[in-house]
């Protein structure tokens, strides 16, 4: 299930191809990310959004190969043209840090409590770039005030436990930078701050995505924040990815039901209806219904839903998609 | 960290007091005439009555605490009238010979536990964890005393390729490490085994953590991120290692008593059964305080390690 997107060639950071992860569980293999083909441009940022469950964030740690050995990943990730998956391990994780960097969404058990953040940063530059120690440390007080955080000096010598949390996120996001890696995978960023922190640190990770254009994959349930942030979406539904296009169009004329419904859910400030919900809760992913996994809670479903293998994507405009049977293309359906 | 250690070092003080009270209320419990001992027999009672005088047994139990308690600040743990030394020249040599035996020995169970527990961890189910824990596990359960006489047995008097009695510390370095050797082994299984499986279990919580993957993530290697994960995993192996320090300081009886290493332990054993009470007080103290000293630098050591032990801070 390929979606050829007819959108101008651009740089492509990263590409996905067929990328599946399958656990082994009680109840038989569980395919926690299926078959996601995604390309994520370079200067531009892509958000996923989805429920708990949806696999968003398997997929980014499968792409930086940061599962357990029992995790089984085949599929192509194109880095640069060659496919991580193909390489040694020893290629697979020189990546880390240096071509990628992560940000993980819990900046309390991200950090090492008994090191000083300084030694965190120094240790991240000093594995990247050949630096003594004095170096090492003026590049580490230069990443903490891009990140913003006042009076860095004094912070180098702290410990994570002293520190904010969303302090302690700005350091996270600084040791992601320190390899100077041109793609940025951000699983949640902000889930774990405090709303009024929330904004700020969203907006931090947009200017220095953009000021150093580098290619990101924001992982989020936020919809604002995507809007803000991102410019392609895609969503993701029982490991899948059933919708992807750029923010304006998904967001403005959804085509798959599930999307719609997620829109639908989102509480809008003043509103005094209660949040329209979807039905029913996501599926088991190791026994997954037959045809569209969406299927048993979507209101617009066919017999054929059922029935057809997981739906093929269907072209809403050039550059956007959905794996629907009900969307009619441009030019009518298939 | 100064205040950390300037509060804890006054602590110790009432605490040290108090613990001079009980082993001095205790001394008194014994049964079993003290004088009884040193009095040639058939001593009348006027003899008694002097002997006692002399030694200050007929003044009061308080007062005799104040004076006890009083001379330690002076260095006078009292004097031995069975071994006609003052209490404190036997205590020095004795600890002296204890302690290094007890450090060599929580060396070698320590450093040999930790690197049995991590290398268990990092192999965490596969046949190398299995047997390295069936092996720790082992020294844990067999009796020192046991081991000790086997390996005297077999290395000392049969092989005789070991030396069986005293330190060898007046012959040289190559000597006392001849001499050191079985009782190290024999005294250090027990702190191996205890090492080994805190180490472990406390290196696998660590391996588990969420920072870890950060780590991974950062693009660290191996050795980087195992060093993170066991600087995390020291807490509970630094308290386990302090108070095995703390035991072996105090004096193994058995081992020192079998390999005639003379040590706080024999000195002890030997008192007690010639009811020689001043150095029984004057020891045991020692002991006490050697394992509060102790435990108030395994506190510091701890919190230097670290960081969120220190109490108040930022």
């Amino acid at each position: 299930m390929t979606a050829e997107l007819t959108a101008p060639p651009r740089d492509i950071a990263l590409g996905l191809r067929n990328l599946t992860t399958e656990f082994r569980t009680h109840d038989g293999p569980l395919r926690a990310v299926n078959q996601v083909t995604l390309d994520v441009y370079r200067g531009r940022a892509l958000a996923i959004i989805g429920e708990s469950g949806s696999g968003k964030s398997a997929l980014l740690r499968s792409v930086l190969g940061l599962l357990p050995r029992s995790a089984k990943i085949t599929g192509n990730v194109f880095l640069d043209g060659r496919d991580l998956l193909a390489v040694r391990r020893k290629e697979r994780e020189a990546v880390r840090g240096s071509r990628i960097g992560m940000i993980f969404q819990d900046p309390l058990t991200a950090l090492d409590p008994v090191f000083t953040i300084g030694r965190q940063l120094t240790e991240t530059l000093r594995r990247h770039h050949r630096l003594r120690e004095p170096a090492a440390r003026s590049r580490a007080l230069e990443l903490l005030e891009a990140v913003r955080i006042p009076a860095p000096e004094h912070r180098f010598n702290a410990y994570p436990f002293e520190l904010s949390g969303g302090m302690r996120q700005r350091v996270v996001i600084a040791m992601a930078l320190a390899g100077e890696p041109e793609i940025l995978l951000a699983d949640e960023p902000t889930t774990a701050l405090d709303a009024t922190v929330q904004a700020r640190v969203m907006a931090l990770i947009a200017s220095i995505q953009q000021e150093r254009t580098m290619a990101m994959v924001i992982v989020t349930h936020d919809l604002a924040a995507a809007s803000q942030v991102a410019d392609d979406i895609a969503v993701m539904y029982a490991g899948r990815v059933i919708e992807q296009g750029p923010v304006a169009d998904v967001i403005g004329s959804p085509a798959h039901p599930y999307t719609r419904g997620l829109l639908g859910a989102n509480v809008q400030a003043g509103q005094t209806r209660p949040p329209a919900i979807i039905p029913g809760a996501p599926p088991n992913l190791a026994r997954l219904p037959p045809g569209c996994s969406f299927a048993p809670r979507c209101a617009e479903s066919k017999p054929a839903c059922w029935t057809n293998g997981f739906p093929t994507a269907r072209a809403r405009s050039r550059t956007h998609w959905a794996a629907c049977l009900n969307v009619p293309g441009p030019g009518g359906t298939r | 960290m100064t205040r950390f250690i300037a509060g804890r070092l006054l602590a110790a003080v009432p605490l040290l007091v108090g613990i001079s009270l009980v082993i001095f209320v205790l001394m008194q419990v014994l049964p079993g005439n003290e004088v009884a001992s040193i009095l040639p027999p058939g001593a009348g009672p006027e003899e008694t009555a002097a002997l006692r005088h002399s030694l200050g047994l007929d003044q009061s139990l308080p007062l005799r605490f104040w004076t006890w308690l009083t001379n330690l600040f002076t260095g006078n743990l009292g004097y031995s009238a069975v071994q006609q030394r003052t209490v404190s020249s036997l205590i020095a040599a004795a600890w002296l010979n204890t302690a290094i035996l007890a450090l060599c020995t929580a060396a070698f169970g320590i450093l040999s536990g930790v690197a049995l527990g991590v290398t268990a961890a990092y192999h965490r189910g596969k046949w190398i964890d299995r047997l390295l824990s069936g092996v720790s596990l082992t020294g844990l359960s067999v009796p020192s005393f046991w081991l000790a006489i086997v390996l005297l047995g077999i290395f000392g008097a049969t092989l005789r390729l070991l030396p069986t009695q005293g330190t060898g510390l007046g012959d040289g370095a190559g000597s006392f490490i001849l001499h050191l050797i079985m009782p190290m082994v024999a005294g250090g299984l027990v702190t191996q085994g205890l090492t080994a499986k805190v180490a472990r279990a406390a290196m696998i919580e660590a391996l588990d953590a969420e920072y870890v993957e950060t780590l991974r993530a950062k693009g660290l290697r191996v050795p980087r991120i195992l060093w993170h994960a066991f600087k995390n995993s020291l807490n509970p192996v630094l308290a386990t290692s302090g108070l095995q320090l703390g035991y072996l300081l105090g004096g193994q009886v058995l081992i020192e008593t079998i390999f005639s290493w003379p040590g706080m332990g024999k000195l002890v054993y030997a008192a007690i059964g010639a009811r020689d009470l001043q150095t029984v007080q004057g020891a045991m103290l020692v002991i006490a305080a050697t394992f509060v000293v102790l435990n108030l630098v395994v506190d510091i050591v701890q919190a230097a390690v670290n960081p969120v032990l220190r109490g108040s801070h930022g």
